[in-house]
């Protein structure tokens, strides 16, 4: 799970999997806190560029394609793409 | 209500003289409302002070109005009206279907973050976080979920569960107690079933409690054969004679080791015993 949409797909499969009972679920709260936990750190990294007025592209938070899903709309000073608002 | 009542020639002409009262009213009481509008403040003092000259009726006329067994329902639909409207409904209809707003409202609520530096993505995880933890708390057992409440609970409040000890400490012991009369025999069961799985620990602790204490033992243990020296002969006394045969088999079939072993220690005593003698005798001539 290098990615949100990855770690998305997988969280996916496992609530499927849990109303199927393929999943046991001590094994699925156990991945869901970690995905919490996951989700809580990549918050924290969003928070501490927000508050710089930075708009990085986050590892965690980049698509295949290479963009952030969606554009962070932030005011900005120096972005990386080079545009200017 | 009216208090006389009018007579008309024909149907007609009582049907347009309502039809005209009707259409009067109406615009009276768009008229009214203008005028409240208009005049709030107004209205709203002399609301007041009708309100408090004529409180006691007032109060008695809307008991009587939810007495009434007609406007029970009435009433009750009117508040099911107002709690959809309100803004509590809303918020817990967001909850229950896990709109985009609450769940940008929880990453929103503590910290410096807005709704616009959220992206799509995260929101969908999360959601699906959460998702899968309802899913998780509808298949656990009631005594699962009871679990993991209490261990939520302990984990913000680590001496919740001391406080309260310590808080009702006579009542939990008085509680304890009627419990224990009760359940006599469930106690019984429960001590001895711990003792049979716990045997060895309990030898254990037992002989090590004894060797920590062992010169005090033998003390006491001297000093209660010397005060009920005659009580425990009769007693063993006693025992020799109903227990006479298995003692003299059980002698019979002593090892020739055991044997010996037994005839030092007696040889140890009749030793001490002589030079307690002669010490006596000793101290005498002296």
């Amino acid at each position: 799970m290098n990615n949100v949409t990855e770690l998305r797909n997988q969280l996916s499969e496992i609530f499927y999997g849990l109303r199927a009972k393929t999943v046991d679920h001590r094994d699925a709260s156990q991945f869901a806190n970690l995905a919490g936990k996951m989700i809580s750190s990549a918050k924290v990294q969003l928070e501490y560029y927000a508050l710089r007025k930075e708009q990085p592209n986050i590892k965690f938070l980049v698509s295949e394609d290479g963009k952030t899903k969606p554009a962070i709309n932030i005011p900005v000073k120096t972005v990386s793409t080079g545009k200017k608002k | 209500m009216e208090l006389t009542k009018k007579v008309f020639r024909t149907e007609e002409a009582k049907r347009a003289y309502y039809d005209k009262r009707n259409e009067l009213r109406r615009t009276e009481e768009f008229r009214a409302k203008r005028r409240a509008t208009r005049d709030l403040v107004k209205n709203r003092e002399y609301c007041r002070d009708y309100y408090e000259r004529n409180k006691e009726r007032e109060l008695q006329r809307r008991k009587d109005y939810r007495n009434d067994p007609k406007n029970v329902q009435i009433i009750k639909d009117r508040s099911r009206e107002q709690y959809l409207k309100s803004g509590k409904a809303k918020g817990l209809e967001a909850i229950k279907n896990l709109t985009d707003n609450y769940i940008k409202n929880l990453f929103t609520s503590k910290g410096n973050l807005k709704c616009k530096d959220l992206p799509k993505e995260m929101i969908e995880a999360k959601r699906l976080e959460l998702l899968i933890r309802r899913q998780v708390l509808d298949e656990m057992t009631p005594q699962q979920r009871k679990k993991l409440y209490k261990e939520r609970y302990l984990a913000k409040n680590p001496n919740a569960g001391k406080d309260y000890r310590n808080a009702n400490k006579e009542r939990l012991k008085e509680a304890a107690k009627l419990w224990k009369q009760k359940n006599k025999e469930h106690v019984r069961e429960m001590q001895n079933l711990w003792r049979k799985e716990n045997k060895e620990r309990l030898r254990a602790l037992e002989r090590e409690r004894y060797h920590k204490n062992q010169e005090k033992f033998v003390e006491k243990n001297r000093k209660f054969r010397e005060k009920n020296r005659d009580k425990l002969r009769i007693k063993s006394k006693e025992f020799y004679a109903k227990n006479k045969e298995e003692i003299n088999a059980k002698r019979r079939n002593i090892t020739p080791e055991q044997r010996e072993h037994i005839n030092a220690l007696a040889r140890i005593a009749t030793r001490k015993r002589k030079l307690l003698k002669k010490e006596k005798q000793n101290e005498q001539r002296n």
